[in-house]
């Protein structure tokens, strides 16, 4: 069931009315209805991975039970590791197995040996990344005492598989979640209002931004032996705005929805895109994943403490597994590994923490050195998203060959001019302006949409949504699946 | 709480009211563009598909030009699942898949089928929720400009749309309204067909036939298929026959019933196009059909 589908239109409203009327604000029924509606959710996928899913919500329940439970530190280390190396066992069977099995099979062909490794034909369960690691970040919090283990099997099995977070984050936390799920919830009336604008937002960003771009960049990136240099570049461009439209536009839909039901989840995106470093892109891009690699990679590692050496290791280190993270491919490990190219200059001059407020705090325009730091730091991204984006290794680099190749032949120019003039045409370009400005004007909130407009008058302010409304049905692009979920 | 819901009421309220307004607006000023929906159609008609129906495969030629009503004979179920550009492999193979045998295959038969694209019917979903979705966007399609913007774009351009009304009925018989008359809807066809010629490729026709044969191989014994090449006018079957072998055609059908010259003058009373049969003619020749597959009934 998709965010941006029909069913999810029917689901959301039925779950929201019983949750606040059918339950009689009685927190245990509304816990169960959450978690019966989560599973519903999931199994709109696939029922039988709902199996996985409910192991792994009892494993990590029960050995988090344990670990609490044990008389010593050899039982608890005992039951931590047994949780670690399941939950990390599913995610290499499912998802890495064949990966390993056929780069083996690649490196010993080097050799001269030729093996046929065994490949499981299974699809990846949709969300298992995601689920896995609340999972894990709830047994490690357990094993450093940071937390107590949850003795409610309900309220743990909900903040496992909340379903606005199920199935692509963000990554939450007992502490920050768990909590919530305990207490009791009143409707706010404030927290629904700016949950629907949230909701709103999301789907223009997914249905109009990503999916119109979606469309060019497949294009391009399809056939891209076939094109030119500045072409090449447009593509590159399209997947920037679709991954970004897709992803923050998921977490925002299910940010919003959760606000629907009392609940306030992680931030995942604050506005990237304007970000004057490296460093400060990756305080603001996969918020939630992010601090988890810091949290339960990074500061485990050693963090920056040992000195310039272990900060440049650790941080390749978590930007590699993070890459590795999104998918078993080198396209994604060369992705971590060039943000973690990228940032380094600003590790080893320490100067990663400059940029902590969002740029041109209380001014309208950024200053033209601001304006050349976002530019700049918005090209290494655009730069690094075409390993994301490509295939294969093979073809990435080929991308970027014949992209630096084409850029300087006055052909290439034309080929982009007439492919922007006869195939994408005035429209994405116009949305994609639009889309900038409310989010350059929005940059200070929670999301783009939060206080824009709200002092305008009722008539003028529905103007503002029902333009948002019909441009979602007006320029909807014709892509549907969001891209987090295949990770 | 109930302010909460009065004020997603009253906002609801005010945009269905100013989409209404909208559309109102549009549907007294601008002539309105029905869409065919391929999906809404099979969604509605391949799981009507049983031991006891007859299925139309192919393209556009027979889902314009075979009226089922015409073409029943006693309680035969007959079903046009005949689409634009398609050469029928797809709901074949959706057939085979699910071990659905439909009593006859009306299956349309042209050179250029090559060059169709199928429609990958045999991928989707059959569902209640699909065919009511399906239904849904369609009639969506029909009767909104908001969800169909064709319609606008076409009329802030300046251009007479092509198709005014392209619908089908419960059995999948197509009802089409275009503009213009036959000789500028025939200079279409032409200019489409011209442009196949230009692209023929003997390997891929090949590769068609073979994929044919083995697909009747796989109906043997279970289905029994007709070939059919449909009527066409002289202009354009004289594009056609370069690349039509009978024999080689007739080799693979069982039965093959060959129209391609059986009317070869551009009457506009017979065709719509040249290409596609006039909705009065079709009727007749569907009955003209129904008749000579009986007749072939037992032959080779």
């Amino acid at each position: 069931m998709l965010f941006n589908s029909i069913e999810f239109a029917i689901f959301l409203p039925i779950v929201f009315m019983l949750y606040w009327f059918g339950t009689n604000k009685n927190l245990k029924l509304q816990n169960a209805l959450l978690l019966f509606s989560s599973y519903y959710f999931y199994a709109c996928w696939d029922w039988r991975f709902m199996f996985l899913l409910m192991f792994s919500t009892l494993l990590d329940y029960y050995t988090g039970l344990k670990m609490q439970d044990a008389i010593n530190h050899q039982g608890k280390r005992f039951w931590f590791w047994l949780s670690v190396i399941v939950n990390l066992g599913f995610l290499a069977v499912f998802k890495y197995y064949n990966f390993f099995a056929g780069s083996f099979a690649e490196m010993v062909a080097q050799f001269g040996w030729e093996v046929s490794p065994l490949m499981i034909h299974v699809i990846l369960p949709v969300g298992i990344s995601f689920y896995t690691f609340h999972g894990l970040s709830y047994v490690i919090d357990i094993y450093n005492d940071k937390i107590k283990a949850e003795r409610n099997f309900v309220d743990y099995a909900v903040f496992v598989s909340f379903f606005p977070l199920l199935v692509a984050g963000p990554i939450e936390r007992a502490t920050h979640l768990l909590p919530q799920i305990k207490r009791a919830r009143t409707f706010d009336y404030k927290k629904a209002v700016d949950g629907m604008r949230q909701i709103l937002w999301g789907l223009f960003k997914k249905i109009v931004i990503a999916d119109n771009c979606a469309e060019f960049a497949n294009q391009i990136f399809n056939n891209s032996a076939d094109l030119n240099g500045a072409t090449l570049v447009l593509g590159a461009l399209f997947f920037t705005f679709q991954i970004y439209g897709d992803f923050s536009g998921y977490s925002d839909i299910a940010l919003g929805t959760a606000r629907l039901f009392g609940i306030d989840l992680l931030r995942n995106f604050a506005f990237p895109y304007f970000s004057r470093d490296i460093a400060e892109f990756w305080r603001r891009w996969h918020i939630s994943l992010s601090s988890w690699f810091k949290d339960y990679l990074y500061i485990p590692l050693g963090g920056s403490k040992g000195g310039n050496w272990m900060r440049i290791r650790n941080t390749f280190i978590i930007f590699i597994v993070s890459g590795f993270w999104h998918g078993a491919n080198w396209t994604f490990i060369a992705w971590g590994f060039l943000n973690a190219l990228f940032i380094m200059p600003s590790i080893i001059m320490k100067t990663n923490r400059n940029n902590l407020e969002i740029v041109a705090q209380g001014r309208l325009l950024p200053s033209l050195t601001e304006f050349l730091q976002i530019t700049v730091t918005f090209s290494l991204a655009v730069f690094a998203w075409i390993f994301f984006r490509a295939e294969s290794m093979s073809h990435a680099l080929q991308f970027i060959q014949d992209m630096f190749a084409g850029l300087f032949s006055k052909a290439g120019y034309i080929e982009a001019f007439n492919f922007m003039y006869w195939k994408v045409g005035a429209y994405l370009p116009l949305l994609l302006l639009a889309f900038l400005i409310i989010e350059w004007l929005g940059r200070e909130e929670q999301f783009a949409l939060a206080k824009i407009g709200l002092n305008w008058k009722r008539p003028l302010r529905f103007a503002l949504y029902y333009s948002i409304i019909i441009a979602i049905f007006w320029f909807a692009g014709k892509e549907q699946q969001f891209i987090y979920f295949q990770f | 709480m109930r302010k909460f819901i009065q004020q997603l009421g009253f906002f609801t309220a005010v945009f269905i009211c100013i989409i209404l307004l909208f559309e109102l607006f549009c549907h007294i000023s601008i002539p309105k563009i029905s869409h065919h929906n391929i999906h809404a159609k099979s969604q509605l008609l391949i799981p009507q598909i049983d031991s006891n129906a007859v299925v139309i495969l192919g393209d556009s030629r027979l889902e314009w030009g075979l009226k089922t009503q015409e073409m029943a004979q006693g309680k035969e179920h007959i079903l046009n699942l005949a689409f634009p550009g398609s050469n029928g492999f797809d709901i074949i193979r959706y057939m085979i898949n699910n071990e659905i045998y439909p009593k006859k295959i009306l299956l349309g038969f042209t050179p250029n089928y090559w060059t169709y694209h199928n429609h990958q019917m045999d991928k989707e979903e059959y569902s209640t929720m699909n065919l009511f979705k399906t239904t849904i966007k369609y009639w969506l399609t029909q009767h909104s400009f908001l969800y169909d913007k064709t319609s606008l774009d076409l009329y802030f351009k300046g251009e007479k749309p092509y198709f005014i009304h392209h619908d089908y009925d419960e059995y999948g018989n197509v009802l089409v309204k275009e503009r213009g008359d036959f000789h500028e809807r025939e200079k279409h066809q032409l200019e489409l067909y011209a442009d196949l010629n230009k692209k023929f490729n003997r390997d891929s026709l090949n590769t068609y036939l073979n994929e044919l044969a083995q697909l009747l191989d796989e109906l043997k014994g279970r289905t029994s298929v007709y070939g059919i090449y449909m009527p066409v006018s002289d202009t354009i079957f004289s594009l056609e026959k370069p690349h039509y072998q009978p024999s080689e055609v007739n080799a693979i059908f069982e039965n093959f019933l060959d129209f391609s010259s059986s009317f070869a003058n551009n009457d506009s009373t017979i065709f719509y196009d040249g290409s596609h049969l006039s909705p009065g003619f079709a009727r007749e020749f569907s009955k003209n059909l129904a008749a000579a597959a009986k007749q072939k009934q037992g032959g080779r």
